[in-house]
């Protein structure tokens, strides 16, 4: 038979956890017979109630993942409960986008992403996009999305780059990640100048530099960011950023359409919810990534310190925002299929 | 535990189904031309299924030419009922984890671990050693311990189903 | 540079800093400890808590967490046959045995030794000669990598215990598991039967903890009753530690070559802890006198993958500091961590912040020395583990697996992945077929694949790179040579055992 001393430890040990198990979780707000697609009126009302889960289709470490983790840490103070990165990488990024899409729409669970959730559509890889979500907001930009070249190369700016590359067709490697937000930056350059490059898939950020460091590709599509200690070095340069105009955060890079090449390629980093989602739930979040974003100053020197600029478009503007942009992906994959062809 | 031989026929004929299924998806892969310059998606699954082919068959090959010398030994390990016992053992506690898994996120991760240490504790315990009182007690503090030092210390969202 | 080193060392000896290095390894030590829990987890957790910190306190805590987060891997891998993290795979070989044979104490102070100095070494490698032989990585292009990959392949030949034939089998299902989930380049879905939880393919570390941790369990319940006595009595002969000055002299190359190779494999991105420990435990089995020892509890196995999994942190902080380059998932969140407090990673990093980057330096020195201390303290406790009945320890070990293979990627899907390699490495152990083999090419097919792609492409369609570039030439002779000698061992062996 047992010792009565072990059976007390036991009965104590029971009653304790049962105790913690009480006083820590809210059983008070039954959750058994509730369906996906409703959230009741009460959790609308007490929303946020528990910690929100910032789901990153991307693995840790790299833009997307240090983005969340800091915007999530001010939404989070905002909103006045904890926020949690989690990371569910692959397929790039199809596979995290996917568990927000059958996630319970209680507004406790949330997408963060960019451009990637449209190209994956466009290329293939998955079969939804942005309208397949309840967008609630734009937080972030990164506009220094540039073309690096080795300081040394015979041409310096984006026209002489196209030059180059429109007299010595299929002679310069361009280094990206095949089925990427790169790769159609690629292709939108050859469209506009009649350029042609040799397509190399290299990898992501860091093996594009070690490749072009190496001499084994001639141009990088890349985010100026973290490039910028190279060119300080002398051994890079870029031709030119992908965006509308210089920015002082990327060093007055001119810019391609100043250089009178008129691509655009802005990376855009969002939150979005569950298609069921009640509008006053997004709502509730949207407002308070706005309040960060637009007025939290330790966020906006962070936020800078990624080479990223904080700027605040509500649901309605960044769908829009989205659109316009899913429109313009889908036009230059046409004119590579008709290349094919 | 199977003698040489079985192994060795059980091994070969298990990797012969696998490299021909393995082949057989491989060689109807579909994927874009201009991505695949030299080789594509589906040269490396080909590359091993026909290095699997191969080898199982001379593993095959091999097995019988060892029928002479072994027959003896295998006959000699057979200890029929223990045997059993222990496979069935292993398929309970198989078995008990999948149950396990399945139920986490309906029941949340304190239910379903509490009750899952339980069940296993007991399984593997011996007749004299199970002692109910002393696992469930035991087991819920280990399944509450670990769910908040896991979800509130280092951020990991295990599911808390009912209870939520 | 002494003035600097001394100078970093200044600003890392206060209170503050000493304890943020503490608190550091010893949460790394824990997550190291917990099969599925890796260093990568515990960084990701604890960058936002860095925001508030000074820069170089900040990243204290982050290399003291990476620190701690190779080096507890062992932990579990000699007292219950699991690997904690990737990097302490190789441990269970000979770390187990050594265990079993009443040699726990034995095995952990050599452990300890050894990981204290390949971390040492490799700092002052760090140090010392980065510039160089991050310029040397450069050179590395997809037909070097494809090369060296080969190369590490090769080191099936010396895993596949008594059949080649098992061996390589057990490397080609490595190879089909790898493949699934979707290709490199087309991103065609191979496969996954329609099935979308596939797409990203297996993870290793559920597919690792799978076929070490579960299988383990499966095994127990197996045995249930005549391991229940075993375990008591190994328990009882672990309280003498004593290790003489010579047992640890002798294994003086065994660690410089261990060390050498964990660092080397650390530098090249993709490979590191996970492959370098592997590899060690092969080349020191190759280059033994008694290779048949191996296995069964050789010192001489324990230290050459605890050396190497701790030497290659070291070399995955040669490219990360001299020339920005992440490596991996680490390396990639130091960056993060780094880029928060406004020092850029690059080639420039030493001149601009050069007082922050010595004081790095003087952290990860702590940090390697906190690490050992720590060790030393809790070995005994650590220990007493094996004093918890089995039938209570084992299943919530299954559930540390669980959450752990959960908190790779916050899906329940991997856990599903991790019980089903489980119930593979059951029928492997009972088909007599290594595990060993089946790890190394699923770690290393994508890479050999990516490469052996990505290099044709460069060379467009065309071969012959993959021969005459030099770096690769050497090592696929290597790996020839290898295969070629490790055959003809192999049919002596078997002609011998067919004479008796």
């Amino acid at each position: 038979m047992m010792k009565t001393s072990v059976k007390w430890t036991c009965i104590t040990l029971l009653v304790a956890s049962i105790l913690m198990i009480v006083f820590t979780t809210n059983i008070a707000t039954p959750t058994f017979g509730e369906s996906q697609a409703t959230v009741s009126e009460a959790s609308v009302e007490s929303y946020p109630n528990q910690t929100i889960e910032v789901v990153v289709p991307a693995g840790a470490g790299g833009d997307t993942d240090l983005g969340a983790r800091l915007l999530s840490q001010f939404v989070g103070e905002e909103l006045g409960v904890n926020m949690v990165v989690s990371n569910i990488a692959g397929a790039g990024g199809s596979v995290g986008s996917r568990e927000i899409l059958d996630a319970r729409p209680d507004g406790h669970q949330v997408l963060f992403f960019h451009n990637n959730l449209l190209i994956n559509k466009l290329f293939g890889v998955s079969d939804f996009d942005h309208r397949d979500y309840k967008i609630a907001a734009i937080s972030t930009f990164d506009m220094g999305d540039t073309f690096i070249i080795n300081a040394d190369a015979p041409y310096q700016d984006a026209v002489e780059l196209a030059d180059y590359a429109v007299e010595n067709p299929d002679e310069l490697y361009f280094g990206t990640e095949v089925g990427g937000y790169t790769h159609l930056q690629m292709m939108a350059f050859e469209r506009e100048t009649g350029a042609s490059f040799r397509l190399i898939d290299v990898g992501g950020a860091s093996d594009k530099i070690v490749a072009l460091l190496g001499d084994q590709v001639d141009v990088i599509p890349i985010a100026y960011g973290v490039t910028t200690d190279y060119i300080a070095n002398g051994d890079f340069s870029s031709v030119g950023v992908l965006a509308e105009e210089s920015r002082e955060l990327y060093d007055n890079t001119p810019s391609m359409v100043e250089q009178g090449i008129d691509i655009e390629f802005e990376k855009f980093f969002f939150f979005a919810f569950p298609k069921e989602t009640p509008d006053e739930i997004v709502e509730t979040f949207s407002q308070a990534v706005k309040e960060v974003v637009e007025n939290n100053e330790e966020y906006q020197s962070r936020a800078e310190s990624y080479y990223t600029i904080p700027e605040y478009l509500d649901g309605e503007e960044a769908f829009e925002h989205m659109e316009g942009v899913r429109e313009y992906y889908t036009e230059l994959i046409q004119t590579l299929e008709e290349d094919e062809s | 535990m199977l003698s040489e031989r079985r192994s060795n026929v059980v091994t070969g004929l298990s990797f012969l189904v696998l490299a021909v299924g393995v082949f057989f998806l491989s060689i109807n892969m579909n994927t874009l031309s201009i991505l695949s310059i030299g080789v594509s998606s589906s040269f490396f699954p080909i590359v091993a299924s026909v290095i699997m082919f191969l080898i199982s068959i001379v593993l095959l090959y091999l097995a019988r030419k060892q029928v002479g010398n072994e027959e003896v030994a295998s006959t000699k390990e057979h200890d029929e009922g223990n045997v059993k016992s222990k496979q069935v053992n292993v398929g309970i506690t198989f078995v008990l984890i999948l149950l396990y898994l399945l139920f986490l996120p309906i029941i949340g991760f304190i239910l379903a671990t509490t009750l899952y240490l339980v069940v296993q504790s007991y399984l593997l315990a011996t007749k004299e050693k199970r002692n109910l009182l002393m696992f469930s007690s035991l087991s819920l503090t280990a399944s509450v311990v670990i769910y908040h030092v896991f979800r509130s210390g280092f951020d990991l969202m295990l599911p808390v189903g009912i209870l939520g | 540079m002494v003035d600097l080193f001394l100078n970093g060392f200044v600003s890392v000896l206060n209170l503050e800093t000493l304890l943020i290095i503490l608190i550091g390894v010893a949460l790394g030590l824990v997550f190291g400890a917990i099969p599925g829990l890796t260093a990568v987890m515990a960084i990701a957790i604890c960058l936002p808590i860095t925001f508030g910190m000074e820069p170089l306190n900040g990243m204290a805590l982050l290399l003291g967490l990476y620190i701690g987060g190779v080096s507890g891997g062992f932990i579990p891998a000699m007292l219950l046959n699991i690997p904690g993290t990737p990097s302490s795979i190789a441990t269970t070989f000979d770390g187990y045995p050594m265990a079993q044979n009443g040699e726990a104490g034995k095995a952990f102070t050599l452990t300890i030794i050894f990981s204290f100095l390949a971390g040492l070494l490799s700092f002052a490698i760090l140090i010392f000669v980065s510039p160089l032989l991050a310029s040397i990585a450069i050179e590395f292009s997809p037909f070097e990598y494809f090369a060296v990959t080969i190369f590490a392949l090769t080191m099936i030949t010396s895993l596949s215990g008594n059949s080649m034939l098992k061996g390589v089998l057990a490397g080609c299902l490595g190879v089909v598991l790898a493949m699934i989930g979707m290709a490199p380049i087309d991103s065609y879905p191979r496969f996954t039967f329609g099935f979308s939880d596939l797409d990203a393919g297996l993870d290793v570390l559920p597919v690792l903890i799978g076929l070490f941790a579960i299988s383990e369990i499966l095994k127990a319940a197996e045995n249930k009753d005549d391991q229940n006595k075993k375990r008591i009595e190994i328990a009882y002969k672990l309280r003498d530690i004593g290790i003489s000055f010579r047992e640890v002299f002798q294994q003086k190359w065994n660690w410089l070559r261990s060390t050498l190779i964990g660092v080397g494999v650390g530098i090249l991105p993709g490979l590191g802890g996970s492959t370098a420990n592997i590899i060690a435990y092969a080349t020191a089995k190759n280059q033994s006198k008694t290779p048949e020892k191996f296995g069964k509890g050789s010192p001489y196995g324990v230290v050459a993958t605890e050396s190497s999994n701790n030497a290659s942190i070291g070399g995955a902080l040669v490219p990360l500091l001299s020339i920005g380059i992440p490596g991996d998932g680490v390396t990639a969140l130091l960056i993060g961590g780094l880029m928060l407090h406004g020092l850029n990673p690059g080639p420039l990093l030493f001149e601009q912040h050069g007082d922050v980057m010595y004081g790095i330096f003087a952290a990860l020195l702590i940090a390697n020395a906190f690490m050992a201390l720590l060790l030393i303290i809790g070995m005994r406790f650590f220990i007493r583990i094996l004093n918890v009945p089995q039938h209570l320890l084992l299943p919530i070990i299954i559930v540390l697996c669980v959450v752990g293979a959960f908190g790779v990627n916050n899906r329940l899907f991997d856990a599903v992945i991790l019980v089903a390699c489980g119930l593979l490495g059951y029928v492997l152990i009972k088909l007599k077929i290594p595990i060993m083999p089946v790890v190394l090419a699923f770690i290393l097919a994508p890479i050999l694949e990516l490469n052996l792609r990505r290099g044709l492409m460069h060379s467009n369609g065309d071969w012959t790179p993959f021969v005459t570039s030099p770096i690769a030439f050497v090592f696929l002779t290597v790996a020839l040579i290898s295969v070629i000698v490790a055959v003809r061992n192999n049919m002596k062996r078997r002609r011998i055992v067919g004479d008796q």
